[in-house]
């Protein structure tokens, strides 16, 4: 065991995100559709970098959101807790016109980078994450690659939260936690699109704020803690 | 057949979108040994060699990041237009500040402040945001403001219960005052 007086680290930056899985046809979401359907700037479109526009996979980036649809899986992004009303208001528009596409399940992510004060702080959060004693009697030097603890949602709504942490080991002192809100469509029998796009409209901010808050919380109980296991006796 | 990796690489030379030169048998392809990265897109397709057809998967590199790495808020404001000047090119707008939350406040905007794309949104009763911050781009930093008209919105149902609830308390406050007897009432 360890004694560690640990700062809060430095939050590097964020990413939001919303990810659905279901059937979709890539070719549709071109930059010059978005335009077209007035979901977006035409100067925006115009000035998108498009990675790749084919069947099986698009990509292109603007200023301040990222997508990307494969034939499974389609994921928006953006790099600002700022853009959060926008990244809403553009899925539930597109998804209004594209109401047939079938989609069975629904992410709303949060991420946080960090950077740990020292490297002390850091090791410590791997710690705090996954306690070292058991591991130390199997491995020689433990040390945390990766955690995702899952939990059951509070709300009405079927689903649950999933916490990952990870540290960046092409940086040390870094590390990126996400709450993952994930979200199953409960009636298989109907196409699930029209009830995710509710569940945005109606929770999404709030689902924002609370997954800020909670990784907040586990931040400020790290930085409570005074004592880390780190698998040497005490 | 054996699946081949090959790798195509992202131009980023002009706008126009890459197009899958997959189906050509193409010497720019070459073919490169999975790794471990998951971070690229898998794409399954099939080549045409000499008349053979082969599988193939195409590791795609990670698309572009967005072009602001970073955006810091220090004032976020909802705000609403209430009426438009179009002979002074100019709109009225109430504004809320949702970073601080204080009250609502009234400014005139001129159509000059927001891009031309959203020039025909700036209609009474329209809603925007408007962010002010500091951005970070290729590594500088610059303060923006972004107005920015939304073309999706509708109330949640929570907001809309909220109204309504308030709806009905001034109603019965209105239905008490008018019921209030007065020195003036006959």
């Amino acid at each position: 065991m360890i004694q560690n007086k640990s700062q809060p680290p430095e939050v590097l930056g964020e990413v939001l995100s919303i990810v659905f899985i279901g059937d979709f046809n890539p070719a549709i979401y071109q930059p010059s559709w978005f335009a077209a359907k007035g979901l977006m700037r035409e100067a925006e479109a115009e000035s998108a970098q498009v990675s790749m526009i084919h069947p099986e996979y698009a990509g292109f980036s603007t200023d301040w959101f990222k997508l990307e649809v494969t034939r499974e899986k389609f994921t928006i992004t953006t790099t600002s807790a700022a853009f959060k009303t926008r990244l809403r208001d553009l899925v539930i528009s597109a998804f209004n016109i594209l109401s047939q596409t079938p989609i069975r399940q629904m992410g709303i992510n949060f991420d946080e980078r960090l950077r740990f004060r020292s490297e002390r702080d850091w090791h410590c959060f791997g710690h705090f994450l996954v306690p070292k004693t058991a591991w130390g009697k199997l491995l020689d030097k433990p040390g945390m690659r990766s955690v995702a603890i899952e939990g059951k949602r509070n709300d009405e709504i079927p689903g649950l939260i999933v916490i990952l942490a990870n540290p960046e080991l092409g940086a040390p002192c870094e590390a990126t936690l996400r709450a993952n809100n994930h979200f199953e469509n409960p009636n298989t029998n109907q196409n699930g699109t029209p009830y995710f796009l509710q569940l945005i409209g109606e929770n999404y901010d709030r689902i924002m704020e609370e997954s800020t808050d909670l990784l907040g919380k586990l931040i400020g109980n790290f930085v409570e803690q005074a004592t880390f296991d780190d698998g040497s006796a005490t | 057949m054996t699946p081949v990796v090959v790798e195509i690489a992202a131009s980023n030379d002009d706008d126009k979108a890459q197009r899958s030169r997959v189906e050509a048998a193409s010497p720019r392809l070459r073919g490169r040994q999975l790794d471990d990265d998951d971070s690229s897109v898998l794409v399954k397709g099939t080549v045409v060699r000499s008349g053979a057809y082969s599988d193939f998967l195409i590791k795609l590199p990670n698309s572009p990041q967005t072009k602001v790495d970073s955006f810091k808020a220090e004032q976020l404001f909802e705000g609403v237009v209430t009426s438009v000047d179009y002979d002074n090119k100019s709109f009225w707008v109430r504004l809320r500040d949702l970073s601080r939350k204080s009250g609502d406040e009234e400014a005139e905007i001129l159509m000059a402040e927001v891009p031309g794309d959203d020039w025909p949104l700036i209609i009474p009763g329209a809603i925007f945001e408007w962010n002010i911050g500091r951005e970070v781009r290729d590594r500088q930093v610059r303060r923006v403001s972004d107005i920015r008209f939304r073309r999706y919105f509708s109330f949640s149902q929570e907001t809309v219960k909220a109204a309504e609830k308030k709806a009905h308390e001034f109603a019965a406050l209105l239905s008490e005052v008018n019921d209030y007897p007065t020195e003036y009432s006959s």
